[in-house]
């Protein structure tokens, strides 16, 4: 089949991007949306010209690095699907797609569909962590953890860190990822020690980062590639409202 | 060395003062917009049970506004409560708006689709317009000022609320400004019903999405048992004695 | 070169223990004096960094990817191996160990594979100390599972993303440190570079991928974690950016590099499914717990799968090693599935394929169950083929996975050059010849947390090495080097993309040097490599500048460095005239296609030694001998 791409492409940092119009030939269905990007990429640098920069690295959906908006939604929109892992035979002849970077202040634009997203990293690195040195940890088996809990922090640890949720969010907004932190180690009685200190350094960063507020829209839910549910961000309100009367 | 503490928080303040700071945070501001949107919802509910009095005829519902007003310490606990509760929900509003608009300063060229009801991603607009809205309602009803003409003394000298009621309904554009004001009003509460839960991060696997379905059914409910008033008297099922 | 294994003496189950105490120590207000530079965020990277920066050294850690948790651990789906006998089936430090350089065809060294066995069981204490959600038993404790080429369930797992959730684990343990000011973090950075002065590793040239900015760090020790080179043939279940970068630029610094031929090819992959295909993607291992794997017995039988009885089809793992079965270690499963397709059984289009079958676990245990086990890769390999395998038998075919060859070290996990720590995959392993599965999340992770974080401090308190800065002229001069390169590699403005000339290295090793290889096709291979390369250096096509993010810019410095690399592991190839686990030569095998190892020639690693452009590299040879396991034939029969 044949498309026509609208991509942004933007040179630099401090660079006005603007949609260009490209053209993908002989896509085959089989082909993952990346690959389909290889093509015409292959095909721009044979012309001498830059191929479109995106992000990727493992193709298999787990590294949370491909990070593009396909027609308004991240990732493209299938549900629990990284863009990586989303195959062109969702697609058909003659299509238009409209390829663009994140969008949030807290994600600038490196170049064309690359964007910076060091300020996920800054907010696990004010508390997203149990504080345990490197030995003496306690026989494994020594705390047992109710399967039930123990599944709850594996849902909300799933989360790759891609920032889809922001991407989708109205308000920019990284409640989804810095909740499922938090319901990831709040879940386990070793991160319990930390969860009010850790929800609230965690907030104050993400508010420091330029991250919007949550309205509640479920928009992250919907297209976040791991499925996580907005209860996290509940469970983080309630961990920050706790953390005003308790904590240190 | 580097085992120093790993806690952020400042030590040792008072706890106003991390309340202060807690609330101006983006969570914070959500937490004061909720309860104060859990007041508003309430003062909704007995506004409405007393508007109600109106199907019980003229007596009922004059005596009912007589002894609202005779009550001095309710009226104005009610007062303050809303004194204090609209400027604050209005303030975290415009203050988590601003913030968002900065987080998302380029919008997307094909407009973002991730999904998200439409009441929901108009709460501003609808909050605004049921402002608006709600200052026009105090200058109709409260400080007969908007339709002056429509208020009569009962021969107690006190106003007739009952037939200024019907008298103003019975003007067909001041009842559609009530009938659009109570369906935005009811597509603001079938979101923030459910968002003021979320924001004070109560949560339940078994009961939330049940309290989505019942966010929906009480906004539109509230607002249907609101609009039927205007409705009635225009059917002529409410009308002057 | 001088390979000094310093493997010490002793009872086995003693050296470890004894070794650490004959360590020098580094006097806790010394430490925050030196500075370590770590390169690689994975498990053994990301757990080095950080528990070297709790003991107080000042650490810098890179990574090309823009977050230290991309790196390709995270990928790594089915478990990892503890010796904790919890479910009391026999498990043992010993049986682990045992079982491991069984595994690993009598080629790895004995007190290493001991020391991982040993420290395997901290692991999993340190994990769920950090929080690792590990799955679990309705009683609360841990569950475990079975993997290829073990008669225990020593495995634990969380559900098939066991390698993303010790990667998280390592990355907040890391984050925390940055968090504190001990570890500086330099994410979207390239090592290009390794900076030797008077004989030991001093520092690394970097190029900051967003600016293009070439820079120069300094340091006490470096320390390898840059992972394998499976990405030398193109395709492989490597992600993209996996590169041999870092350790080649070491090696042509004077480290060798052990056993580069060794590459371990995992049997169940999702097969090519045509031209344009960009990388392949691994199903589990764990999934051989439950899935059959068959072919038909009729050549070119292209009926649906559904409509073969049982009769006419060949369970081939079950047939050939009755006592393993579908558990059979790696290497042997791969060719086991190479073997039926080469016989024309293959099924698919292509032939290049056979069936992964769940159909009898999922009558005896039903769908739910199943889906409880292995859900996510179900979906998985539904998103990518648009088949449910809960309908249909998943096709899989073996793919390149992990690679065993690396930098060599000694039982300190230096290399031949001093302060040149090499970690986890990038080292040339405690695997032998071939991995077993759910060891490398192992590996990396003792290497890191638990081996060394005692044995750089021995180095540091024991080098002395002089103060120096980076206006020493090895400085200026490994930067400037690297500057050419690029502009080098920008000015040839010829006519083919870099990934035109990757793919056409990758297919050329895949099909002599791959799961298969014989004298002549390895000849004609390092005929060919050089040929490449020259049309490459010649007609390379890199648009765009040097002066910010250039993605084919980095690939070109990556295929560049594969192009070299190729010949090395040829070499090896050819040289190793012998069968023995991941390095299969169709010249020894016997009436049965097993592996036939020479071990009165081969009982060793082979160390190559750089010997500068255009000459052969030089092999040294580290004699292995085995006291506890004694070399046998390697059977899963």
């Amino acid at each position: 089949m044949n498309l026509k791409l609208h991509v942004w492409r933007q040179s630099g940092p401090n660079d006005a991007g603007a949609m260009k119009e490209y053209v993908a030939k002989n896509v085959n269905p089989h082909m993952s949306f990346l690959e389909m990007l290889d093509v015409v990429n292959e095909e721009l640098q044979s012309k001498g010209e830059e191929a479109i920069a995106f992000d990727h690295d493992c193709r298999e959906g787990i590294c949370g690095m491909c990070s593009m908006v396909i027609n308004g939604l991240p990732h493209g929109g299938h549900r629990g699907v990284t863009t990586c892992q989303l195959h062109m035979r969702h697609f058909n002849d003659g299509d238009e797609i409209w390829i663009e970077p994140w969008r949030a202040k807290a994600f600038p634009v490196i170049k064309d569909l690359v964007v910076d997203r060091s300020a996920f990293d800054r907010i696990i690195q004010k508390g997203g962590f149990v504080s345990v040195n490197t030995g003496g940890a306690p026989d494994a088996n020594a705390l047992p953890i109710p399967k039930k809990e123990a599944d709850q922090a594996f849902e909300a640890a799933a989360c790759i860190g891609c920032g889809a949720c922001v991407a989708a969010c109205k308000n920019g907004s990284a409640m989804l990822f810095v909740g499922a932190k938090a319901s990831h180690l709040g879940h386990t009685p070793q991160g319990d020690v930390e969860r009010f200190d850790r929800a609230r350094a965690m907030t104050m960063q993400m508010d420091a980062e330029g991250f919007g507020t949550c309205s509640n829209l479920s928009q992250c839910e919907a297209v976040c590639p791991k499925t996580i549910s907005v209860k996290v961000i509940a469970e983080l309100n309630r961990d920050l409202l706790k953390a005003q009367f308790k904590g240190k | 060395m580097s085992q120093a503490t790993d806690a952020p928080a400042p030590t040792g303040e008072p706890l106003i003062g991390s309340l202060l700071r807690f609330f101006s945070s983006s969570i914070g501001s959500k937490v004061v917009m909720a309860l104060t949107g859990a007041v508003l919802w309430g003062f909704l509910l007995a506004h409405l049970g007393g508007n109600l009095m109106v199907y019980f005829g003229p007596e009922t519902y004059n005596h009912y506004a007589q002894a609202l007003k005779g009550n001095a310490a309710l009226l104005w606990a009610v007062r303050g409560a809303l004194i204090a509760a609209i400027p604050l929900h209005f303030w975290a509003a415009v203050q988590s708006s601003a913030k968002n608009s900065a987080a998302r300063p380029v919008a997307y060229a094909y407009a973002n689709r991730s999904p998200a009801r439409t009441a929901a991603k108009s709460m501003l607009v609808t909050g605004l317009v049921i402002a608006a809205f709600f200052v026009y309602h105090l200058a109709h009803f409260t400080w007969h000022v908007a339709h002056p003409e429509q208020v009569k003394l009962l021969p107690s000298g006190e106003v007739d609320v009952y037939s200024m009621l019907v008298n103003g309904f019975s003007v067909w554009w001041i009842s559609a400004i009530y009938v659009v004001a109570q369906l935005l009003l009811a597509q603001h509460l079938s979101h923030g019903i459910y968002s003021l839960f979320q924001h004070l991060g109560l949560y339940g696997a078994s009961w939330t999405p049940f309290l989505k379905r019942a966010s929906l059914a009480i906004g539109y409910g509230l607002c249907a048992a609101f609009i039927s008033i205007p409705v009635a008297v225009l059917l002529g099922v409410v009308k002057l004695p | 070169m001088k390979l000094d294994s310093k493997t010490p003496s002793g009872p086995i189950e003693q050296r470890w223990t004894k070794h650490k105490f004959d360590l020098k120590l580094v006097n806790p207000a010394n430490k925050r004096k030196y500075r370590v530079l770590v390169v690689g965020t994975g498990l053994a990277g990301s757990s080095a960094a950080a528990s070297l920066a709790e003991l107080g050294y000042q650490v810098d850690a890179f990574c090309f990817q823009d977050s230290p948790r991309r790196a390709h651990s995270i990928a790594a789906q089915g478990g990892i191996n503890a010796a904790k006998n919890y479910r009391n089936d026999g498990d043992s430090v010993f049986r682990l160990f045992y079982d491991t350089v069984k595994g690993g065809e009598w080629r790895a060294r004995e007190s290493n594979v001991y020391r991982l066995a040993e420290v395997s069981v901290n692991i999993i204490d340190q994990c769920v100390a950090q929080g690792v959600p590990f799955a679990r038993e309705y009683g609360g404790l841990l569950d475990n599972r079975s993997f290829g080429g073990a008669q225990v369930s020593r495995t634990f797992y969380a559900q098939g993303q066991t390698g993303q959730q010790l990667l998280i684990g390592a990355y907040q343990a890391l984050s925390r440190q940055v968090g504190l000011g001990a570890v500086k973090l330099h994410a979207r950075h390239e090592m290009l570079e390794l900076v030797v002065i008077d004989g030991r590793a001093r520092g690394i040239i970097t190029r900051d991928l967003v600016t293009g900015k070439i820079e120069s760090h300094v340091a006490d020790a470096v320390v390898l974690a840059s992972g394998g080179y499976g990405n030398v043939f193109y395709l492989s279940t490597n992600a993209k950016g996996c590169n041999v970068t870092a350790t080649y630029r070491a090696y042509r610094k004077g480290a060798g590099f052990g056993n580069p031929c060794y590459t371990q090819i995992h049997p169940t992959c999702i097969p090519v499914s045509g031209d344009y295909q960009s990388k392949l993607t691994l199903m589990s291992e764990s999934l051989r717990n439950d899935g059959r794997v068959w072919v038909p017995k009729a050549k070119g039988d292209a009926r649906a799968p559904a409509q073969i009885p049982d009769a006419e089809r060949d369970y081939i793992l079950e047939r050939k090693y009755p006592s393993y079965g579908n558990l059979a270690p790696r290497d042997v499963s791969s060719r086991a599935a190479k073997e039926a397709c080469d016989a024309g059984k293959g099924v698919g289009p292509g032939g290049r394929g056979v069936y992964l079958d769940f159909a009898d676990a999922i009558k005896r245990l039903g769908p739910n169950k199943i889906g409880e086990r292995y859900g996510n890769l179900f979906s998985m390999y539904q998103t990518i083929t648009g088949d449910s395998p809960y309908e249909k038998p998943m096709r899989i075919y073996p793919a390149v996975h992990y690679t065993m060859g690396g930098l060599w070290v000694d039982y300190n996990l230096e290399s031949t050059i001093p302060g040149l720590f090499v970690i986890g995959e990038a080292n040339f392993s405690d695997h032998g010849a071939n991995r077993l599965g759910a060891s490398a999340l192992m590996q990396g992770l003792a290497d890191g947390y638990f081996v060394l974080p005692y044995t750089l401090g021995n180095y540091l308190a024991t080098a002395k090495a002089p103060k120096v800065d980076e206006s020493h002229p090895e400085f200026k001069k490994a930067a400037d080097e690297s500057t050419a390169k690029l502009k080098k590699l920008l000015g040839i403005k010829g006519k083919r993309t870099v990934d035109s000339f990757h793919r056409e290295l990758g297919l050329l090793m895949w099909e002599k040097c791959g799961m298969a290889r014989n004298a002549k096709g390895l000849n004609e291979l390092i005929q060919q490599i050089p040929a490449l390369r020259e049309e490459f250096w010649k007609n390379l096509n890199v648009p765009g500048s040097d002066g910010n993010l250039n993605l084919a810019l980095e690939k070109a410095g990556r295929v560049a460095d594969f192009m070299e690399f190729a010949e090395l592991m040829a070499r090896d190839a050819l040289d190793r005239d012998e069968s023995c686990g991941g390095h299969f030569r169709e010249e020894h095998q016997d009436e049965e296609g097993e592996c036939v190892r020479n071990d009165d020639k081969y009982m060793n690693v082979s160390v190559w030694e750089y010997a500068g452009d255009g000459q052969a590299p030089k092999k040294n040879v580290e004699p292995l001998s085995f006291e506890y396991v004694h070399p046998a034939k390697r059977s899963y029969k």
